[in-house]
């Protein structure tokens, strides 16, 4: 079965005990679990009582298929809010179509809610990431973001344009994934929010100074305790054409050096946003000139999954994103170049261009 | 089992028996941190030699369990990071945050 599965477009692992199915899903949860009723040891009824006792399995659609015909097994399966319960003997393009209407049922019930909570926080104005780009004098600030799974996630961009000659540009990834991110990633966001407007109309312009404000603020939210955030902050100034920068345990920032065509990293000593007093945070500037592009990331960039295998990468996405800038490549092209099918996502995925014009 | 857990000497030695250490592990994981960090002073080191890969959801695991244990007036290390995961902690200045030891018996000794 393994096999016509596979051939069918599945990815499979297999289990010849309940014991050794349940050690296979301590690593990886399936989006489907076909069982056979007679294992060795604990058989396949016992095995859906355990699934149904722990939380994080127990909605996992699951799905008995065997040789038993009794009427009484089949109802004692469906009792156990199986799914389905199949014989053993069904035509092989029946059960593959039987698979993927599931399959497709459970992900469209899935979108429908995804998109009605999306829909309720677009009405209370929570919007975690800008419509669009910005454009400015001699700056032009675009942007890629895309959710893990198409939930929305923890990670933050924001565009704060204070007059003709400042702007912000934020980056912010809150530690985890999904809707728990997500929640708290509207919290971050007003806070930063707040802290650029208040210190900016105190006169305050340096991004060091702005990060610890917010950094103090976090940190005495009752709130978000336990919950930690990383934060690449940007300060555009448009008249004089410098950049300055910020971060709180942030993944480096890219410069792109379209003279040497040749990528520079930019690491900040700041850490993570709402853990100490101190944050240490400090103040570089990122000289830049005509044509040169500086890139902003979340870890999700540089996070994937290939063969099956999950890894992290800095190296590997510089090495690309420098390749395809030495044939000019435009960003739009970069981002479906990077993020193809062949690198499965793993987490939330943003990035940033600033491109000096 | 994904997380073990021995005592010795009145350290708490966790060792984290996943090799993808992510969003599904990371509550579960917090909370066990928190079961053994209960005590005054609590002293934990977790050994990460079989994680591979660890995700943001599970470093806020770690660093939740780390300022607990914080004001618990305890310490908290971490030992035999693998190359990858390390080389993470470093880009984003997390091994400023935590105490990081090559073995267990070196981030023991320190926690004596």
């Amino acid at each position: 079965m393994k096999k016509l599965l596979e051939n069918a477009g599945f990815s499979c692992l297999s289990a010849l005990s309940v014991d050794q199915a349940l050690k296979l899903m301590n690593e990886q949860q399936p989006d489907l679990i076909i069982s056979d009723i007679e294992m060795p040891n604990k058989d396949g009824f016992a095995f859906r009582e355990i699934l149904l006792a722990d939380k994080k399995l127990k909605d996992i659609p699951f799905l008995f298929l065997t040789a038993h015909h009794d009427d009484f097994f089949i109802q004692k399966g469906l009792d156990l809010k199986a799914i389905d319960y199949i014989a053993k003997n069904i035509p092989q393009n029946q059960l593959v179509s039987k698979i993927n209407n599931i399959l497709n049922t459970v992900q469209e019930q899935k979108d429908k809610s995804i998109s009605e909570l999306k829909t309720v926080a677009e009405r209370l104005n929570l919007k975690s990431v800008p419509a669009k780009g910005l454009k400015l004098k001699n700056f032009e600030v675009i942007f890629y973001h895309k959710p893990y799974q198409n939930y929305p996630g923890g990670d933050f961009i924001d565009f704060i344009k204070i007059d003709e000659r400042f702007t912000f540009i934020v980056l912010g990834d809150v530690m985890g994934k999904k809707w728990g991110a997500w929640f708290f990633s509207f919290t971050f966001l007003s806070y930063i929010r707040a802290a650029i407007r208040l210190c900016v109309f105190d006169g305050n312009l340096s991004v060091s100074e702005i990060m610890q404000r917010i950094n103090q603020v976090i940190l005495a939210d009752d709130f978000l305790d336990d919950t930690y955030a990383t934060l690449s902050l940007i300060l555009i100034d448009d008249e004089q054409g410098r950049i300055a920068y910020a971060g709180a345990s942030d993944l480096p920032l890219l410069l792109y050096n379209n003279e040497t065509r040749k990528i520079k990293q930019y690491t900040s000593k700041g850490l993570l946003l709402g853990f100490f007093e101190d944050g240490k945070y400090t103040e570089q500037q990122i000289e830049n000139e005509t044509k040169d592009q500086l890139f902003l990331l979340s870890d999700g960039v540089i996070d994937f999954e290939q063969q099956g295998v999950k890894k992290t990468d800095i190296n590997l996405f510089i090495n690309k994103l420098e390749g395809l800038l030495q044939k000019n490549t435009e960003f739009n092209q970069i981002t479906s170049e990077i993020f193809n099918q062949e690198k499965y996502q793993v987490d939330d995925c943003s990035l940033i261009c600033i491109k000096r014009l | 089992m994904k997380f073990t857990v021995q005592e010795k000497d009145g350290i708490h030695l966790i060792t984290v028996q996943l090799t993808e250490a992510g969003l599904n592990h990371s509550d579960e994981f917090k909370a066990f941190l928190n079961e053994h960090s209960q005590n005054e002073h609590p002293k934990l080191v977790i050994n990460l030699a079989k994680v591979e890969y660890m995700d943001s959801s599970f470093i806020g695991a770690l660093v939740a369990g780390l300022k607990n244990v914080l004001s618990n007036q305890g310490e908290m290390a971490l030992a035999c990071i693998q190359k990858d995961v390390l080389a993470l902690f470093e880009l984003t200045r997390l091994d400023k945050v935590f105490k990081i030891y090559n073995t267990e018996e070196e981030a023991i000794n320190h926690l004596k």
